[in-house]
């Protein structure tokens, strides 16, 4: 299943239960979630990076928190591409 | 009409003149050299393909260094349009040097397809992708399936993947083999299908296997994914499967993809397209080539 998130926010979402792959056409991100260790690819840099166990904990709460309905929960991975809490975290 | 209708001398006349053209994989190459092992690793690895007799996508020069370096620590350089895209390398590792060139063409230019760094084979019309770091074993894994096994090779090094998910394009080119797995893959390989082994390359030793017959002539004929393993060779351990979740591989792949950058949301519904088709596992594996065959065939 492919989930594209509304044309303003340019950000698209793969879902393999439970996980799911976001691509921010933005900032050129991907990204998988949750995963025991949240991985980011950042495709311009060409690096595979790894949040710390505290970053994740901070990300993964947010995307959790958001899960009550399909908006909340696809804003809520927008929200979490497009936050800069990413760009924070490197 | 075959690159192995000519004689020895015909392809170095070609090879010095006009440049000899023929089908490498998918693509077709017209090569211009007048370096005696570039001459005869054509022979070997590409005795079977086609000559092409019209323009070709790529047109690659092999050069000996001029100036002193003709004779101090000779070198041999690439161009490729007449332009040279990477430093000139020893001038034993001429042969080699083709072949990396000839990838660095298709990962460079080749936008159509999301390409990954990966070997694939085919068997009933499947595609089982083996993508690896160096020295994961996937040549080596992928040339025990093919010359044991009974797969088809769609390529050692570059797994070419269609945008829309559907097919994987074969690009049957030579196998590159490095260090201990020169001497593996030839205890169940015919030996004249091998170049020599080129010594103190950036990779260690190098040694390249021409595909078989089977696999030269079937080019154009594409398979459908179905599998993607992740294999790792450590010397000793018993066969150890795991199935692997999309999202990890997803991750993976992208990392493995030499284009996915460039090629943005397209590369990314392409990945995405091509796991809705696939299976993902982890294979650890030792040295029982039987065995790691067995494994793989379990999973079609």
């Amino acid at each position: 299943m492919l989930y594209r998130l509304p044309p303003s926010r340019d950000v698209y979402c793969y879902q393999y239960p439970p996980e799911m792959v976001i691509f921010d056409n933005l900032t050129k991100m991907t990204l998988l979630l949750p995963s025991p260790e949240a991985k980011i690819y950042s495709c311009f840099k060409g690096d595979n990076k790894k949040l710390t166990e505290e970053q994740l904990k901070n990300a993964t709460d947010f995307f959790l928190e958001q899960t009550d309905s399909a908006t909340l929960f696809y804003d809520s991975l927008s929200t979490l591409v497009q936050l800069n809490l990413i760009e924070s975290f490197e | 009409m075959i690159v192995q209708d000519l004689s020895a001398v015909e392809i170095s006349q070609y090879l010095t003149t006009t440049g000899l053209s023929f089908r490498a994989g998918s693509f077709t190459v017209n090569v211009h050299s007048d370096i005696a092992t570039v001459a005869s690793g054509i022979s070997t690895l590409y005795g079977e393909s086609e000559i092409i007799t019209k323009s070709c996508d790529f047109n690659i020069s092999l050069e000996k260094s001029p100036g002193l370096r003709k004779y101090i620590k000779p070198q041999v350089q690439f161009y490729l349009n007449g332009i040279e895209p990477f430093s000139p390398l020893p001038f034993s590792q001429a042969l080699p040097l083709l072949e990396w060139g000839l990838n660095w063409c298709v990962t460079n230019y080749c936008h159509e397809y999301l390409i990954i760094h990966a070997a694939v084979v085919e068997k009933n019309g499947f595609a089982l992708i083996l993508p690896g770091q160096p020295g994961a074993g996937k040549s080596t894994l992928c040339a025990a399936l093919v010359e044991v096994g009974g797969w088809r090779l769609l390529s050692d090094e570059l797994t070419i993947a269609q945008l829309d998910g559907e097919r994987i394009q074969p690009n049957p080119r030579p196998t590159s083999l490095k260090n201990q797995s020169i001497e593996v893959v030839k205890s169940f390989t015919c030996a004249k299908r091998f170049t020599p082994t080129v010594h103190d390359t950036l990779k260690g030793s190098v040694a390249h296997l021409k595909p078989l017959s089977n696999s030269i002539s079937q080019f154009n004929k594409p398979a459908i994914p179905a599998l993607i393993v992740y294999p790792k060779y450590e010397l000793g351990v018993e066969p150890c499967l795991s199935e692997l979740s999309k999202g990890e591989s997803f991750i993976r792949m992208a990392d493995h993809s030499f284009n996915y950058s460039i090629l943005g949301v397209v590369g990314f519904n392409a990945l995405a397209k091509l796991h809705d088709k696939v299976k993902c596992y982890e294979f650890h594996y030792g040295g029982d080539i039987e065995q790691a065959i067995a494994t793989m065939d379990s999973l079609l």
